[in-house]
């Protein structure tokens, strides 16, 4: 599902983000990306939706060469690769179900198919009863859930959470945690950058460490050091 | 591209609604600057309109009696020929239709005087070219015609007449100078109209990147604003284009000697310069939107 082969990233003032990254995530799988602060966790998911471009190496997804992509075939890979954030970035002038159903309009779809799925992907996260309230009404949690929603509604193959937890508390992530498990059991693959060593203990699932901008661990049911 | 026209509109009209006192101090500079432009080609029009017989080096008109016969025409013709001073193969015999044709054009705007004459009533005329355009020479070449048979008057292009080119000449030049000026100013501002909503909507823009949305469903809103700002802009001035020719005409009513009579541009011309202005006003909306696009829209 994604490949990476001797990937690098060098921002300007030779800061090094990744240095000849080689990895591959298979379909289905569900990856931790840990790594101190500056260890390239942020390039790495950037360069896999194209919002970076690498210095040297080969980026495939779905089995394509994304650095071949021409310009205006990005937004279509982008429709593949849902995103998650630390900060949810929802839009506060919208509703739950607007803010979901934004991102079904601005790809093109159908007004019918936006009013079946936007109530079915709040049912799923459990934000049925808060579809009419805006992000403001909502707690952190609530709103990371619409934020997950609204990358999932699209049913994309990817789904990159970059710290999703990062400003929730334990019991909330917790929850989280689960619905992003829940995704991933649907067959979507799940690459989860994040600095909570609790989450990553518990979950054991493959880890890749960072470091550096180097691939300094690749684990299977792996735990956070 | 996955437009749907509901939604670009939506993004706008909420676009406005967030800083409207921006996109309404813009829409005015636009709207004067191509007022000005617009009412140089105005002026221009009316002055080409009203000195439309003077053109080509004609410098004195014969005009005949409209009862006068084939032979005084004839006469006069063979005079016309026969002087060396006079460039006969310029020289333009305009008949009764002619005449009537030029009559209705000139006075367009007034239905009353062009119902009033008929094509009988329209003297034929010639429009005579003198090799020397000198007024001393052009006088005295016209005084030869006055009392030839069947001549109704004598008309020479007068210093008058040459002035009114001139003055319309200068003020169509100084119109045209001041409206780019402003023009530019409108563009720049459009410009920072087109940032300032980039800025204001980054947290949308950020998430229809990453949603998936097409460059253009994501540029199309600016560009919509910043056309719709040239379009509103330029609609806004065909009222303001009629009050400079009612102007422009109130100059002649007030000319005894009548030589700014037809002072007027054609309704036809105020029309096309309209147009002309409104696809301008789009223009400079779009050219300056994509500009701010591309500095300052990453897609």
């Amino acid at each position: 599902m994604i490949k990476l082969e001797n990937v690098s990233k060098i921002y300007k003032g030779d800061v090094v983000a990744l240095r000849n990254v080689t990895c591959e995530i298979q379909k289905g799988e569900f990856v931790f990306l840990v790594g101190p602060s500056g260890s390239g966790k942020s390039t790495f998911m950037r360069l896999l939706n194209k919002e970076e471009t690498p210095d040297s190496g080969v980026i495939y997804v779905a089995g394509k060469d994304i650095g071949r992509l021409s310009g205006w075939r990005v937004p279509f890979l982008r429709r593949n690769i849902g995103c998650i954030f630390q900060d949810f970035k929802l839009l506060d002038n919208r509703t739950v179900a607007q803010n979901v159903a934004f991102a079904l309009e601005v790809i093109g779809r159908p007004r019918h198919v936006i009013s079946n799925q936007v109530p079915a992907i709040l049912e799923l996260v459990g934000l049925s009863p808060k579809a009419h309230n805006y992000p403001e009404e909502l707690s952190g949690g609530e709103q990371q859930r619409v934020s997950i929603a609204r990358a999932f509604v699209n049913r994309p193959l990817i789904l990159l959470a970059d710290e999703p937890t990062g400003n929730l508390d334990p019991a909330t992530s917790v929850g989280i945690m689960k619905l992003l498990d829940r995704i991933n059991k649907t067959g979507t693959t799940v690459v989860m950058a994040t600095h909570d060593r609790g989450i990553v203990d518990t979950m054991r699932k493959r880890v890749i460490e960072l470091d550096q901008g180097n691939l300094a661990r690749d684990q299977a049911r792996g735990v956070y050091e | 591209m996955n437009f749907r026209l509901g939604n670009i509109f939506r993004e706008v009209s909420y676009s406005l609604r967030r800083n409207p006192t921006l996109f309404l101090g813009t829409l005015v500079v636009i709207a004067i600057s191509l007022l000005i432009l617009g009412s140089g080609l105005v002026v221009r029009s009316a002055v080409e309109n009203a000195t439309a017989r003077w053109k080509d080096g004609v410098e004195f008109i014969v005009f005949m009696n409209p009862d006068s016969s084939q032979v005084e025409i004839d006469a006069i013709k063979a005079k016309l020929d026969s002087n060396p001073e006079i460039i006969a193969a310029d020289t333009r015999f305009v008949d009764k239709q002619d005449a009537f044709i030029e009559f209705q054009s000139l006075f367009q705007e007034s239905d009353q005087i062009r119902e009033s004459v008929t094509v009988e009533d329209m003297p034929p005329s010639y429009r005579v070219v003198p090799r020397n355009a000198e007024s001393s020479v052009v006088e005295a070449l016209a005084d030869g015609f006055r009392d030839e048979p069947g001549v109704f008057q004598v008309v020479a292009a007068i210093d008058t007449i040459r002035a009114i080119e001139n003055v319309g000449d200068n003020l169509n030049r100084q119109f045209l100078i001041l409206g780019a000026f402003l023009l530019l100013a409108a563009m720049l501002l459009v410009y920072n109209t087109i940032r300032t909503t980039i800025f204001s909507r980054r947290r949308e823009v950020e998430v229809m990147r990453l949603v998936g949305a097409s460059n253009w469903y994501i540029r199309v809103p600016f560009m919509v604003e910043g056309v719709l700002q040239g379009l509103i802009a330029g609609l806004l001035t065909l009222p303001m284009y009629r009050v400079v020719n009612n102007f422009l005409s109130s100059l002649g009513d007030e000319e005894s000697l009548n030589l700014l009579d037809g002072l007027r541009a054609p309704s036809g011309d105020v029309v096309t310069i309209w147009i002309a202005m409104l696809l301008l006003g789009a223009f400079i909306g779009a050219a300056a939107s994509a500009v701010a696009l591309s500095r300052y829209l990453d897609v």
